[in-house]
């Protein structure tokens, strides 16, 4: 039996008026694992390869990822590329904070263009932007 | 001005053959004055559902510190559209049931593979289903 669950909750109080929400997402054919902690500075490093051949630091898909910013004081930048190294995506994750990922599909334009397809991710990239950070990640797919 | 601060929770376990991979983490974003949380019933064109600017407004705030965004729909995914007016636009795919989390409004797109060049505000959110209408929840705060 494999499963993956992800759950998400948000608190908010705010002069008494409550905006909690909170999600779970669960799946029921998880296949792979992958699980990772590195430290990063500004130079930018490959974290991870989405593709079909199996190999090291490799899943063959993404039905999960999270990836959380350990450190305390500094943000981490994240970009994902497709194969080809065309269609890329840049994300700041702030100090501890994190960022997650259900599936590989995404699409950019820098026009303003409208929708046109999804691509598959390919690679993820991490680097810190001003400073020393660690992160945490962890992908799963089915 | 009321400010408190907000706390949230990802929490991720694999199961397979037995083993279990966890990960759980809790953050806590400080002072939050204004929220924004609504549910919707989108359909397959794009519909604003957020957007941001110097002057609040109804469907508008002036920064992010926080957003979780869920895709109800229990079949069809939706694509989120982040985009700065004009320029950097990304498309990500929703599945049903899932999460989609920013932290602040910044982003940098190119078409090239080239590296990271300068983060761009995001000016404003869409959704569009897939398929057939159906339901999203937002939750955005700032301090």
């Amino acid at each position: 039996m494999a499963s993956a669950t992800n759950t998400i909750t948000v608190g908010l109080t705010i002069d008494s008026v409550v905006y909690d929400m909170s999600n779970t997402f669960t799946t029921s054919s998880a296949t792979d694992a992958y699980i990772r902690r590195v430290n990063v500075d500004t130079t930018e490093i490959q974290i991870l390869q989405v593709g079909a051949t199996v190999a090291a630091g490799k899943i063959e898909s993404i039905r999960g990822l999270v990836i959380h910013n350990l450190s305390t004081k500094n943000t981490v930048r994240i970009r994902f590329t497709e194969t080809g190294s065309n269609q890329t995506a840049i994300f700041r994750i702030p100090p501890k904070g994190f960022h997650n990922f259900g599936n590989a599909q995404y699409s950019v334009n820098n026009t303003g263009g409208a929708f046109v397809a999804f691509v598959n991710v390919a690679s993820i990239y991490a680097s810190a932007e001003y400073d020393d950070a660690t992160i945490l990640f962890i992908a799963q797919h089915d | 001005m009321a400010t408190a601060n907000l706390t949230s929770t990802v929490s991720s376990t694999i199961t397979l053959d037995g083993r279990t991979y966890s990960l759980s983490k809790t953050t806590t974003v400080s002072n939050m004055t204004n929220v924004f949380q609504t549910r919707m019933t989108i359909g397959t064109s794009a519909t604003d559902v957020l957007a941001f600017a110097a002057a609040a407004a109804a469907g508008t705030l002036t920064d992010l510190d926080y957003m979780m965004l869920v895709n109800h729909d229990t079949t069809n995914f939706c694509t989120i559209t982040i985009k700065v007016t004009g320029g950097d636009t990304s498309f990500f795919k929703l599945t049903a049931g899932a999460v989609f989390l920013l932290f602040n409004r910044s982003l940098d797109v190119n078409t090239t593979g080239a590296a990271f060049a300068a983060f761009n505000n995001i000016n404003e959110i869409e959704i569009t289903f897939d398929t057939a209408s159906g339901d999203i929840e937002l939750l955005a705060a700032f301090g």
